[in-house]
């Protein structure tokens, strides 16, 4: 019942935040708004253009994902409120339109979530423990990126040395990481430790590196825009103690890492992914809303790292939401306080403007090879239900192929080890019921 | 000699390979932050802009649309939408500078560009 509580406010709330253009979800609608408030667009265009960028991605992205994980991916709710938001005029009606339009699509959201897992459940063969595997990879090697956004920024010789550091930090703490203290036992999390050991090494080879690219003043000619948002900090503050909450208990996640990590209770790793991936979100989130005075409903998604955080210390019912609600508020309102500062910063050191970049390609580079890596084995897992292993990984292999080669691809890289697995679920069952499987 | 600037989010260096590959040697290509891209594209000192993002349209052109206006700036492949030979080619005859596309989509889409871009 809670969740259901928690996905309608957030989803009225993100389309409330886009009907009085206070925020959206997608970076590349963001900067469309500037014509939209400069009255070269009309309300109508903006709805078309939002239904445009974002519907692709609800389909082919957020749902897809969303499914084979087991854990609704917030664009599953944000993107649909971009939507929901401006196709209803920025009155009073429209507001109220909205609000309850968001509310009845975070509803839906979590009723198809719930019952696909109940339908895949009846199946003959229930192929949804397999499925999970999808994420094996991704789980197990997400400790190692900083070597490469490392590699991306300052050459392969460096990102070596910041491999072989993340490998031997990993060593060393999965032997010697566990702690006797009277009856505690505190282990520190080897590939948790392993990450935050690479990231830091990975910040230190970034603030020196030089650039040559020139700075811009953005935040001080568009200071009249981050007075615009700071104005409307309370409704943020609640939309980051949502968002905090409903990650503590597992009702969304940000990503593909930390998703799966979260599902698995390892709270504290997924916190750390969540913070690094935040802060390759700051540049271009904070940098579109900065020019533009709309920000993101999420913020740079340091609040939710926040609520994952709090779940990590493992607080009993019904304090846990009730603290990441207060913990994820007050993160928010502290990302709308420095937002202005942080501005500054970017404009005066471009390397930490690259970084964000390269930290964004080095993980969606990783979670790329992890998920169709994950999609090989989970494929075969499932397919071997029904004693034909091996159909599995063809499958994968083919279809990623004639993906690769198509000259319109058919499914985001990201997408095709899940997509696969899950529409051989239902072939592995097909088999099963047509009494075509091979005893084993 | 066309000058092209890569900015977006992911995969600059390919998308850059594969401009030059099919640029004939007539195009100067620099794969900047996508700030200095768009600023670049912005006060004349390069002429087409290119990037790309998970999706095609946010990071791929969010600071070209701010700092160029949409009507500078098209996606051309989207996730689920890829525009056809022709509607990249009235794109760019309707004076868009900046184009927006998948990674998995930029060995099929630059090629038609830079067709256009050099006729």
């Amino acid at each position: 019942m809670f969740n259901y509580i928690i996905a309608a406010l957030i989803g009225a709330m993100s389309a409330v935040l886009a009907n009085r253009n206070i925020a959206v979800y997608n970076d590349g609608f963001r900067p469309v708004y500037t014509e939209y408030l400069n009255g070269n667009m009309d309300r109508k265009t903006l709805a078309t253009t939002s239904f445009a960028v974002s519907i692709g991605l609800v389909i082919g992205f957020a749902f897809t994902n969303s499914i084979a994980m087991g854990i609704v991916i917030i664009h599953t709710y944000l993107l649909m409120g971009d939507i929901i938001g401006t196709w209803f005029p920025d009155n009073k009606k429209g507001l109220i339109l909205s609000a309850i339009v968001g509310a009845l699509w975070g509803i839906a959201v979590v009723t198809f979530m719930s019952s696909i897992q109940a339908f895949f459940a009846m199946f003959p063969v229930n192929f949804l423990p397999q499925l999970a595997g999808v994420a094996d990879y991704v789980v197990a090697t997400f400790a190692v990126f900083p070597a490469l956004v490392v590699a991306y920024q300052n050459g392969v010789k460096k990102g070596i040395i910041t491999a072989i550091v993340t490998l031997v930090g990993y060593m060393l703490v999965a032997r010697f990481g566990v702690f006797q203290i009277g009856d505690f036992t505190l282990a520190l999390n080897a590939p948790g430790m392993a990450m935050l050991i690479g990231t830091i090494v990975m910040i230190v080879f970034a603030v020196k590196t030089k650039t040559d690219a020139q700075g811009a003043d953005l935040t001080n000619i568009f200071s009249a825009n981050i007075d615009v948002i700071k104005k409307n900090w309370f409704y943020f503050a609640i939309m980051g103690g949502l968002l905090a909450c409903a990650a503590s208990q597992c009702y969304l996640t940000t990503d593909v890492i930390s998703g799966p990590l979260a599902l698995k209770g390892s709270f504290a790793e997924a916190a750390l992914v969540a913070m690094v991936r935040a802060i390759g979100y700051i540049p271009l989130v904070y940098t579109t809303a900065i020019v533009t005075g709309v920000f993101s409903p999420a913020g740079s998604y340091f609040s939710i790292a926040g609520g994952l955080f709090v779940a990590a210390m493992g607080l009993s019912m019904p304090m846990e939401p009730i603290v990441a609600f207060l913990v994820g508020a007050l993160i928010m309102g502290l990302e709308i306080i420095l937002l202005g500062t942080i501005g500054s910063l970017l404009d005066k050191f471009p390397a930490l403007r690259e970084l964000g970049d390269h930290i964004r390609d080095a993980m969606s580079k990783i979670l790329e090879l992890a998920l169709l890596v994950g999609g090989f084995t989970s494929s075969f897992a499932i397919m071997n239900e029904v004693g034909l292993g091996s159909l599995g990984p063809m499958a994968v292999m083919i279809i990623w192929m004639l993906n690769k080669s198509a000259k319109k691809p058919m499914l985001i890289p990201l997408a095709v080890g899940p997509v696969v697995a899950i529409l051989l679920g239902i072939v592995a069952n097909l088999i099963k019921i047509l009494g075509l499987a091979v005893i084993v | 000699m066309l000058k092209i600037v890569v900015g977006g989010a992911l995969n600059k260096n390919e998308n850059a390979e594969l401009i030059e590959k099919y640029g004939n040697g007539q195009v100067e290509v620099k794969v900047m932050g996508d700030l200095q891209a768009a600023m670049a594209l912005k006060n004349g000192q390069a002429d087409y802009y290119f990037g790309s993002c998970q999706t095609g349209a946010g990071g791929a052109l969010s600071m070209a649309i701010a700092l160029n206006g949409m009507s500078k700036c098209v996606p051309v492949a989207m996730v689920g939408k890829v525009l056809s030979d022709e509607e990249i080619e009235q794109a760019i005859k309707d004076g868009k500078t900046a184009f927006g596309f998948v990674p998995e989509a930029a060995a099929s889409v630059i090629p038609v560009i830079m067709d256009v871009l050099l006729k």
